[in-house]
């Protein structure tokens, strides 16, 4: 993953398990926070990784009219996932994901990585309002 | 932190729901599809409403599960994406502590939600496949047919796996739905 990573030419960071990227997002200030995990999950023949932006937290569970809000956007590709509090972080998530191949080639990862950030920006402002968060 | 300077163009993938039309299963994603849906070998129909292919999935002791598979595909970058998806629980008004449980529990790959329609809620799970992966015309040995297959396997274990976390809440937070 690091060579397909370094491939794509976009300027990321690495943090134990995901690579992490800044996207500017176009014709606005915004600015948009994903990140890839470094190792693909499989499944008999698929193969994928995760990419995700965080679209929402608190330390509040979310409440069932922002789940039913949130859960009732569809999207062309990939989901959202709503993240409880765990050992590795302590808040409430929701975060748009994608699963990416490692076998497409690095312009494809790297437009769907775009993808991933826009999408996840466009959900935050959805759930949060204007205040750019991530 | 790094910060690429990128510029996104046309990125978002908000739709609204792609009502998918009785002759979208004969239009020529449709076809395409059916061809290597018949690749993989699977039994598969259509769905009563015509609006997908369907294949059943038996497991011992419980109703058999049906996973969908829309007739046409969205693109979405380099991908032409048809969406693979089961219905965990349908009924109305569904809680609070079953909404965050079934959208919790996270899977390798794919994503849960809802759906309204008419007095009913549907949570489902989905994935997209990317039909570029298959050959226009593929055989059982195309190397796209044993992804698509490990797919509709997938989403049914996925969907199984999302239902028995469901099943563990008491009866008054599953709601009146059922799988």
């Amino acid at each position: 993953m690091t060579t397909l990573m370094k491939a794509t030419e976009l300027s990321y960071s690495e943090i134990p398990g995901f690579f992490q990227v800044t996207f500017d997002i176009a014709d606005s200030p915004r600015k948009h926070t994903i990140y890839m995990r470094s190792s693909a999950e499989e499944y008999n023949s698929l193969k994928a990784a995760e990419a995700f932006g965080i679209v929402w937290e608190s330390t509040d569970a979310a409440p069932k009219e922002l789940l039913e809000k949130a859960f009732s956007y569809r999207f062309k590709a990939g989901g959202l996932a709503y993240e409880r509090p765990s050992e590795a972080q302590n808040l409430h998530r929701i975060r748009y994901r994608l699963h990416i191949d490692p076998r497409r080639d690095a312009k494809q990862v790297r437009e769907l990585l775009a993808i991933v950030a826009s999408t996840s920006d466009f959900m935050e402002k959805e759930l949060n309002g204007e205040e750019d968060k991530q | 932190m790094s910060l690429t300077s990128l510029s996104l163009l046309t990125a978002l993938l908000m739709t609204p729901a792609m009502p998918q039309e009785a002759s979208a299963l004969d239009s020529p994603e449709g076809r395409r599809m059916e061809a290597a849906l018949k690749a993989t070998g699977f039994s598969y129909g259509r769905s009563q409403d015509q609006k997908a292919f369907i294949v059943l999935f038996s497991r011992e002791g419980e109703p058999n599960r049906t996973v969908n598979i829309a007739p046409v595909p969205s693109a979405v970058g380099p991908m032409q994406g048809h969406l693979i998806y089961s219905t965990i629980w349908r009924g109305s008004n569904p809680s609070q502590e079953l909404l965050s449980t079934a959208m919790s529990a996270i899977q390798k790959y794919g994503s849960p939600y809802l759906l309204k329609a008419q007095d009913q809620t549907y949570i489902r799970f989905g994935e997209t496949f990317d039909i570029n992966l298959v050959a226009a015309e593929p055989t059982a040995d195309d190397p796209g047919v044993k992804p698509l297959k490990d797919m509709l396997y997938f989403v049914d274990a996925a969907s199984h796996a999302i239902l028995l976390e469901v099943r563990k809440l008491p009866a008054e937070q599953r709601g009146e739905g059922s799988g």
